[in-house]
């Protein structure tokens, strides 16, 4: 479970922006969350709502921005979803971590650059491609009083 | 917060906060012996009885566990994040584990976004020493790991006698002092090797009183090395080579703890 550490950092993050900023009260903390992440969000939440009790953040909402996974082929111009090449990625790595929790996942749960190892181009198999969207997790919004 | 806020940065810090010293290992260019090394320096930490750690940021070539004898791994992840490898007693962070013999082809600013990831990522626990597997050269890997790690972190400069090795160590020497990092002092590998009747210089004589920094020591060419790496005997076993660098370990100690 991965996300408890992500939550505890988002929320730390968020308070010492806060801090710095001489912000008082946060109501709203919107996260953009890239679908290569692979992050299960409703456990994101509720881990990022308890760890915020006590701080200028309880009782913030966490809103989720969930961008969608695109490639493009530099080579040959095809796009293409997650959704079209996920079943042979998982056949594909051969490696997984296990989770102390349950579960195993894929490398790219924690590192989602490493999909440019794992994927090629669906159509001409060229590893030269771009993801145009749903690579990483960051902070975009907040809503606050001064 | 025009461009978001990266909580990887924070996480980071966080992960590196129970770790006394990190030792960033680095070179001016490829092929000076630089990941043996600093794979071996971890070792010769925990033969002494501290708590060692190795992160190998060599995302092009990571070689960590083959110093190490632990090529093959459970990977395990939890509420912190990825732990690392038990390597020879070392914990151990390696891409190897995730890519194998695979390339991993990421631009600039991907580099630095899979480095952040591990930087982030990955739990170490309470550490003496974490000696970090720095990429050749100036690039992305050791800025980022400077930005993040910062004023916890030293650096030991790996040459060889080499005119050419020596001329690209200064422009890393360069960027170290301008970013303000400790430089412990340079080490010397491949600076010769022990024959019969004396000791030949096979790259030259050496140079690296040249670059004002102070020597921690010369590490001999061990015909040994190769050899006890590819059979699974590990680097202990190449003994002028172990005992060299258990010689710089102890030095570095010693000018750490001034």
């Amino acid at each position: 479970m991965h996300e408890w550490g992500i939550a505890e950092s988002i929320v730390r993050a968020v308070l010492e922006y806060a801090e710095g900023e001489g912000i008082k009260r946060v109501w709203e903390v919107v996260i953009s969350v890239g679908e290569l992440s692979q992050l299960d969000l409703e456990v994101l939440r509720y881990a990022a709502e308890t760890l915020s009790k006590g701080t200028p953040l309880e009782g913030a909402v966490f809103k989720f921005d969930e961008e969608e996974a695109r490639f493009k082929c530099n080579r040959c111009g095809w796009e293409w979803g997650f959704e079209d090449i996920k079943s042979s990625i998982e056949e594909k790595v051969g490696v997984r971590v296990r989770d102390l929790e349950g579960g195993n996942d894929l490398p790219i749960h924690y590192m989602p650059e490493l999909i440019y190892t794992y994927a090629s181009c669906p159509k001409c198999g060229s590893s030269d491609f771009e993801v145009v969207s749903g690579m990483g997790v960051k902070i975009v919004r907040l809503r606050v009083d001064e | 917060m025009s461009e978001g806020l990266d909580y990887r940065y924070v996480a980071a810090r966080a992960n590196l906060s129970p770790v006394r010293k990190v030792l960033l290992v680095c070179s001016g260019k490829g092929g000076v012996g630089k990941s043996v090394l600093a794979a071996s320096l971890a070792l010769a930490f925990k033969e002494k009885g501290r708590k060692a750690g190795l992160l190998d940021l060599d995302i092009h070539g990571p070689s960590a566990p083959l110093v190490l004898r632990a090529e093959e791994a459970e990977l395990v992840g939890g509420r912190k994040g990825l732990h690392p490898v038990e390597a020879s007693g070392v914990k151990l962070f390696s891409l190897y584990y995730y890519v194998g013999d695979r390339p991993v082809p990421l631009r600039g600013a991907l580099k630095e976004s899979l480095l952040l990831d591990i930087l982030a990522g990955v739990y170490w626990g309470e550490l003496d020493y974490l000696v970090v597997d720095e990429p050749p050269g100036t690039g992305d890997e050791l800025l980022v790991t400077l930005r993040v790690v910062g004023s916890k972190a030293s650096a030991v400069v790996v040459t060889t006698p080499s005119r050419l090795s020596l001329s690209v160590v200064r422009r890393l020497v360069d960027l170290l002092r301008r970013e303000e990092i400790k430089i412990v002092g340079l080490v010397e590998n491949m600076s010769y090797l022990e024959v019969s009747d004396g000791r030949v210089a096979v790259f030259g004589e050496s140079r690296v009183n040249d670059l004002g920094i102070d020597l921690l020591g010369r590490i001999p060419l061990d015909p040994g090395l190769e050899g006890a790496l590819a059979s699974g005997r590990g680097v202990k076993a190449a003994t002028r080579y172990w005992e060299a660098v258990v010689r710089v370990a102890e030095r570095i100690e010693k000018k750490l703890s001034r």
